[in-house]
């Protein structure tokens, strides 16, 4: 099986430990993983920001970038709901339907496709799983506590594993961290309020790390955690399912 | 004034804020309660959504059949183009009944109109008799809520209204008492009444009648008392027969509040003995809109407010920062039709969780209403000439993978080396509240092509 | 152009047939033994109180042992075999203001929601409905069903200028969500079931 792997730009250009992580554990699974260096960009901060024909020209870009390989998959939720959702409806045709039934989150991956064995290294510690909204309302990785469609989250099943790993509850275990692409800085103060909420939410859960599937949730928490002196480590699944041999 | 400043003051009050969100999401919550509580809940938003937009379809035909069977029951039907033509059909009929003192039950359509100042205008009283209408009228401010009109008051807020305008004990803020003391006031206002008029939850096709749904009773205490009933309600309204009033109904209070149904559910076909009956059919851009393929499936609301409850936005921000008769996700859908300026900045006022759909009772895919709007403003709005050679420019860069790569390292670079103030300044509205993002020294791209060598 | 022809213009012209017939909803059966209870909970969940009564001679002693109707300065009985109408001529609504009890006749009542379908035909009594302070609605025993869809099957709404379900009394939460039970209608309802 020869997978390409989506590296998100924000991932590429402000976490690539992340992307590193992703390819370690698809090389460990087995398969013959590929970085098509032609890729760039999903498109989501463009169709998000109202560039429809923008993003459009991106999403056909991709296509053409990731044809040939058997699954595209990316250490991102959003992305991979990008290419799901969101490509058939903004080009049509068999290409994007291709491409579409053959993109898969990381973690939807390795756990519903190839179906790795979760990791049992040490990871002693207090975890907040943050639900991305595109994940648990997109992709269905989840069960959204409002209801609606829902299905297996293979986030917490890979991470149940770990030897020492204690999940917290929290309070609103899905609201949105307040990211949303354009939001994060069209609405400011909503969107770090929102983040803050979260943030507050998994301190009064006395999370030491919070993670998620979903690197933009996590680089906007980790920047708000930042700026409130929150200690909290936050890292993404990809990191903490490798472990500390990466 | 865009939604985004609105929502950054009202935020300026952080308690108040906390207080808002957490009133709404206990309302949330309480929906999740009730919906867990039927077995059948999905199927029955698939039921309400195939039946809200079958007659959406076949409007036409619904509209003139149950025209035809609300006049077989003596009701008289009239038409509306526009708000000002409900404004002076309505005018028209109390002036004709010599009506000057008027009761009205909840109706979001009236305040669509702006149907209570044009009658105050013109020398006919009219008092809003749901309790949280009667609290914002008093204020002379909007709903907050289509359903819970008055969420965004403290009860020491109304006590204090309450005391100026019922003449309360000041510093009374007990809930009872002062639903009590609107409680006498208003049964005063619905003894006194000349004309009642209402909403309209679902209009029936089949039967030709009209289901007002209330808590309060006073639907019903405004149509009994007074010989005139005016209903008032959008063409989409309608629903094809009463068999299909349970699976609306079954989603409608559940959805709104968490309640099995509302304590009143009246269905009136025709007027009473004694009593005369008119129903005024609104159009006001619903043609249009539903003549809108990317938008057309927002007229199959049936405004329970279960999208506004859920909203992380709305929760934070509160009804007034949409500055539109309809707030939360379906406003800024509703809204935009109507007014593409004035409300371009609620389509952005979302993070597309996409909670809204989950929630909606009749399936209505928010988020994706709220990106088409999006692409569509960006075409013509104001600011829209920025932004639209930004996202030629980003086209660009993406296209070309050196180049993009080429930026962002560049990028990177003058993060590294720049002061944080320079990058961190009131122009950025990134910096208001997080801190920068990291800013690694080589790329992704860039380590793997040395690790391939 | 009148509205009327200009709105149906807009709509793509006026049609005397749908295309289509409406998508029919099958619910699923339910399959709850104990309606009574179900019943009993919705109500008791919406501010109600239910009893049931074994016959119409349960139902007589009831009444008569009730304090509320003892006590009623003014009352209103849509039973009139059972207990008396208050003797006052009453001619129009507005006589029923200072109404202390209203005795109404229920049809049918719904397990599901607690609620009751009412239709008054004497526009007298839809207001001593709502003006009353304390309501009791009777209805029948053998016709508790499970769920709105099994009432709706049953009633011919447009039969009547007015009918009403009613599952509670009137309520409010519009001040800061606290629940305050009799808004602006009566304060009070009891459903008995005979």
């Amino acid at each position: 099986m020869r997978v390409g792997l989506f590296v998100p730009c924000h991932v590429d250009q402000l976490w690539p430990e992340v992307g590193f992580a992703a390819l370690a554990l698809l090389e460990r699974a087995g398969v013959e993983v590929e970085f098509p260096a032609a890729q760039t960009c999903c498109g989501q901060a463009l169709l998000s920001a109202g560039g429809r024909s923008e993003a459009c020209a991106l999403a056909a870009r991709c296509v053409r970038v990731f044809d040939g390989y058997d699954a595209v998959v990316a250490p991102s939720a959003s992305c991979i709901a990008m290419l799901r959702v969101h490509y058939p409806e903004l080009l049509g045709g068999a290409d994007a339907e291709a491409l579409a039934a053959r993109s898969y989150e990381l973690c939807e991956f390795l756990h519903g496709v190839l179906r790795v064995p979760p990791p049992t290294h040490a990871f002693p510690h207090r975890v907040a799983l943050h639900a991305g909204c595109h994940a648990l309302r997109e992709l269905r990785l989840g069960h959204p506590s409002e209801g609606g469609p829902a299905g297996e989250d293979p986030v917490r099943a890979l991470l149940a594993g770990l030897g020492g790993i204690e999940f917290v509850s929290l309070t609103r275990p899905d609201e949105c961290c307040g990211f949303g692409g354009v939001f994060s800085t069209v609405e400011p103060e909503v969107s770090c309020r929102m983040g803050l909420d979260r943030l507050d939410d998994q301190r009064a859960a006395r999370a030491e790390v919070v993670t998620s599937s979903d690197p933009s949730c996590l680089l906007h928490l980790a920047a708000l955690a930042r700026r409130n002196a929150r200690d909290m480590q936050i890292l993404h699944v990809a990191q903490i399912l490798a472990g500390p041999r990466t | 004034m865009s939604h985004a400043l609105r929502a950054a003051e009202f935020l300026r009050d952080a308690e108040r804020a906390r207080w808002h969100d957490g009133s709404l999401w206990s309302l949330r919550e309480k929906r999740d309660r009730a919906a867990a509580a039927v077995p059948d809940w999905e199927s029955l938003r698939e039921a309400a959504a195939a039946l809200k937009r079958h007659v959406l379809a076949e409007l036409p035909f619904y509209l003139t059949r149950f025209e035809e069977r609300a006049q077989a029951h003596r009701a008289v039907v009239h038409w509306a183009r526009d708000a000002a033509e409900h404004n002076q059909i309505v005018e028209g009929l109390l002036r004709e009944a010599g009506a000057r003192r008027v009761v009205k039950s909840k109706s979001m359509l009236t305040e669509e109109c702006g149907l209570n100042p044009h009658l105050e205008a013109r020398g006919i009283e009219i008092v809003d008799t749901d309790l949280g209408e009667r609290i914002v009228q008093l204020r002379h401010e909007r709903p907050s809520h289509i359903v819970m009109p008055a969420i965004h008051l403290r009860r020491q807020e109304i006590g204090a209204l309450f005391h100026a305008e019922l003449g309360t004990p000041e510093g009374e803020s007990d809930p009872t008492a002062l639903t009590l003391a609107a409680r006498h006031d208003l049964r005063a206002r619905f003894l006194g009444a000349q004309a009642g008029l209402t909403g309209v939850n679902f209009a029936i096709a089949e039967t030709g009648g009209i289901v007002v749904c209330t808590n309060e009773g006073n639907a019903d205490l405004g149509t009994v008392l007074p010989p005139l009933h005016i209903a008032c309600m959008g063409i989409e309204k309608l629903i094809p027969r009463a068999a299909d009033l349970p699976v609306f109904l079954r989603l409608l209070a559940r959805s709104a509040t968490g309640q099995a149904q509302t304590a009143y559910t009246s269905h009136f076909h025709g007027p009473r003995p004694g009593g005369a009956l008119h129903i005024v059919l609104v159009d006001n851009g619903r043609s249009g809109l539903r003549a809108r393929a990317e938008f057309a499936e927002a007229l199959t609301c049936i405004r329970c407010g279960a999208c506004m409850n859920t909203c992380p936005v709305f929760r934070r921000s509160g009804g007034h920062s949409y500055d539109a008769v309809i707030p939360g996700p379906i406003g800024s859908v509703l809204e935009p039709a109507r007014a593409p300026s004035a409300h371009a900045s609620l389509p952005y006022a979302c993070s597309l969780c996409g909670s809204c759909r989950d929630v909606c009772p009749v399936r209505i895919d928010l988020p994706k209403q709220l990106l088409a709007w999006r692409a569509e403003l960006s075409q013509g709005a104001p600011g829209g000439a920025l932004r639209r050679a930004g996202l030629r420019v980003a086209r660009f860069a993406f296209e070309r993978p050196r180049v993009y790569a080429l930026v962002g390292a560049l990028a990177r670079r003058v993060a590294r080396v720049l002061p944080e103030r320079w990058l961190a300044g009131r122009w950025n509205p990134w910096t208001r509240g997080r801190a920068l993002p990291p800013t690694p020294p080589h790329s992704f791209r860039a380590l793997y092509a040395r690790r391939r060598r | 152009m009148t509205a009327r022809d200009a709105i149906l213009r807009a709509l793509g012209g006026a049609a005397s047939a749908s295309s289509a017939p409406p998508p029919v909803y099958a619910p699923t059966p339910d399959p709850d033994a104990d309606l009574f209870a179900r019943f009993a909970a919705s109500l008791a969940a919406a501010g109600g109180t239910a009893r049931a009564l074994d016959s119409a001679g349960a139902l007589a002693a009831a009444l008569r042992a009730d304090a509320h109707i003892g006590a009623a300065r003014q009352l209103w009985s849509s039973l009139r075999e059972v207990v008396p109408r208050h003797p006052e001529p009453l001619r129009a609504p507005h006589d029923l203001a200072s109404l202390d009890v209203a005795l109404l006749r229920g049809e049918w009542a719904v397990a599901e929601s607690g609620a009751v379908w009412w239709a008054p035909r004497d526009p007298l009594e839809r207001a001593a409905g709502f003006l009353a302070e304390r309501v009791v609605l009777v209805a029948p025993r053998a016709q508790l069903v499970a769920d709105l869809h099994a009432a709706y099957a049953r009633l011919d709404v447009g039969a009547l200028p007015y009918g009403c379900f009613v599952s509670g009394p009137s309520k409010t939460a519009d001040i800061e969500q606290a629940l305050v039970i009799g808004a602006h209608g009566p304060r009070a309802l009891e459903v008995w079931l005979v």
